[in-house]
């Protein structure tokens, strides 16, 4: 049940992250609702199922968008495992302590691009790059962040979903 | 179980091992494929087709709304468009004018038709690229309808970009404003020749591209109009791309660099047409 919970979760917002978010961006950036979603889960329940998810998440943008296959999952999957780590050693609950993992986690995949372009050889400029890009896209995934771990806390409060997977 | 155990009590072995993987994966992955894996196939044939509902509901609710705010505005588009009506009326003369010259001229130099009939096939958008960084989308027609990789991708503003990977039934279009598209351009005034390069490594936001390699005696100017060379790449020649916004020249640079907005909005693309690469083929 709660393999199918968290795969309907993910391939929902794949869809609506391609199809619904190209209407409401704001001068070309949108909220990244996957790393929201993998910093909820990670704050939730921690690893593994955090480092899993974005792994998954991750590959499933890559397959269907994505040139590089693994450019995504590998940022995923380590911003899950990373904040994973600290669960249950912070009280998420009504601090804004994912809204900051969030703007965090969105500068170190502005890095990670940053340093994929630089290593491809293409022309970028880091100012321009976080200027332009990471810190619009920060605010608006922090913005959204709230709504997003609101809805997943409240689904974290169904027994099924703090069943532990059967190796734990 | 065992192995389950295991791989949790070594869980950062695991992680770390992955990362190394993933990303020799990603490395490896980013040298240009032609055609999608099993496994992409796949999954684009299960998504894709509730893509294209959510997109189509999305693209037409925003059509809605954009109307209700289109109809404020009309009294006042009508008078601008009347004008612009006489305007165009008087340029398409002179068109008519001059294309009736060029094709006496071609005759009079026995100038090779150089493209006849391009096969062309509609396709809708079905998605786009999540993020912020690159561009790339997806369309709902495929290698069975006879779509190919390297066909042009355009719509009636101009060129959007190439197919860079066929599925069965869907393909993946790099548009020209993403950072790794390349096509060779023309300056349709000055005839000067350049390489057209997407500028949207930095974000979506900017949609511009770059020709580059322009001679530096070029008396390319704002407002000039570039069009596909049909040199070196497999787009046909004489495709719309974009008009010139900008002409710089970095200093380290021993050619000059045109800012290009290109014809197509590429926030908003629903319908595309595909057109063959060349007749011939």
């Amino acid at each position: 049940m709660k393999v199918w919970v968290i795969a309907g979760i993910l391939l929902g917002n794949l869809i609506v992250q391609s199809s619904l978010f190209p209407f409401i961006e704001v001068y070309g950036v949108r909220p990244d609702s996957l790393m929201v979603l993998v910093i909820s889960f990670a704050l939730l329940t921690g690893n593994p199922t955090s480092a899993v998810v974005g792994l998954c998440g991750g590959l499933l943008q890559d397959i269907l968008f994505g040139q590089n296959i693994g450019f995504y999952a590998l940022q995923y999957m380590l911003i899950g495992y990373l904040v994973g780590l600290i669960y249950g050693k912070v009280f998420a609950g009504k601090s804004l302590i994912h809204v900051f993992f969030v703007g965090v986690a969105t500068i170190f995949r502005g890095l990670f691009a940053f340093l994929w372009m630089y290593f491809a050889g293409m022309d970028v400029s880091f100012q321009r790059l976080f200027l332009k890009v990471v810190l619009p896209e920060m605010v608006y995934s922090m913005a959204i962040t709230p709504v997003v771990y609101y809805y997943m806390n409240k689904l974290y409060k169904y027994k099924f979903m703090n069943r532990r997977w059967h190796f734990d | 179980m065992v192995l389950l155990q295991f791989l949790r009590r070594h869980s950062l072995a695991v992680v770390v091992a992955l990362s190394v993987f993933l990303l020799a994966m990603a490395i490896f992955t980013s040298q240009s494929r032609g055609s999608t894996s099993f496994l992409e196939g796949l999954v684009g044939e299960v998504i894709s087709p509730v893509q294209k509902v959510i997109y189509r509901a999305a693209s037409f609710i925003y059509g809605s709304l954009a109307e209700i705010k289109e109809r404020r505005n009309l009294r006042e588009n009508y008078e601008r468009l009347k004008e612009r009506v006489e305007q165009l009326e008087k340029e398409l003369l002179r068109m008519n004018e001059l294309e009736r010259q060029n094709q006496r001229l071609k005759k009079l130099l026995d100038f090779a038709v150089e493209r006849e009939e391009l096969v062309v096939t509609g396709a809708r958008v079905t998605g786009k690229d999540p993020g912020n960084w690159f561009n790339v989308f997806t369309i709902d027609k495929g290698r069975n309808q006879g779509i190919a990789v390297n066909m042009a991708v355009v719509t009636e503003r101009g060129l959007v970009g190439r197919i860079i990977e066929v599925g069965p039934n869907w393909a993946k279009v790099r548009s020209i404003v993403d950072a790794q598209s390349s096509i060779s351009g023309i300056v349709e005034r000055t005839r000067d020749n350049g390489i057209v390069k997407g500028n949207n490594a930095f974000g979506a936001e900017d949609g511009t591209c770059s020709m580059v390699y322009l001679p530096l005696d070029s008396e390319v100017s704002e407002g000039d109009k570039v069009i596909t060379s049909g040199l070196g790449d497999f787009l046909p020649k004489g495709i719309y791309i974009g008009e010139v916004i900008e002409v710089v020249r970095y200093k380290k640079d021993l050619y000059k660099t045109a800012i290009i907005k290109p014809g197509v909005d590429f926030q908003r693309l629903e319908e595309v047409l595909i057109i063959k690469a060349r007749s011939d083929e």
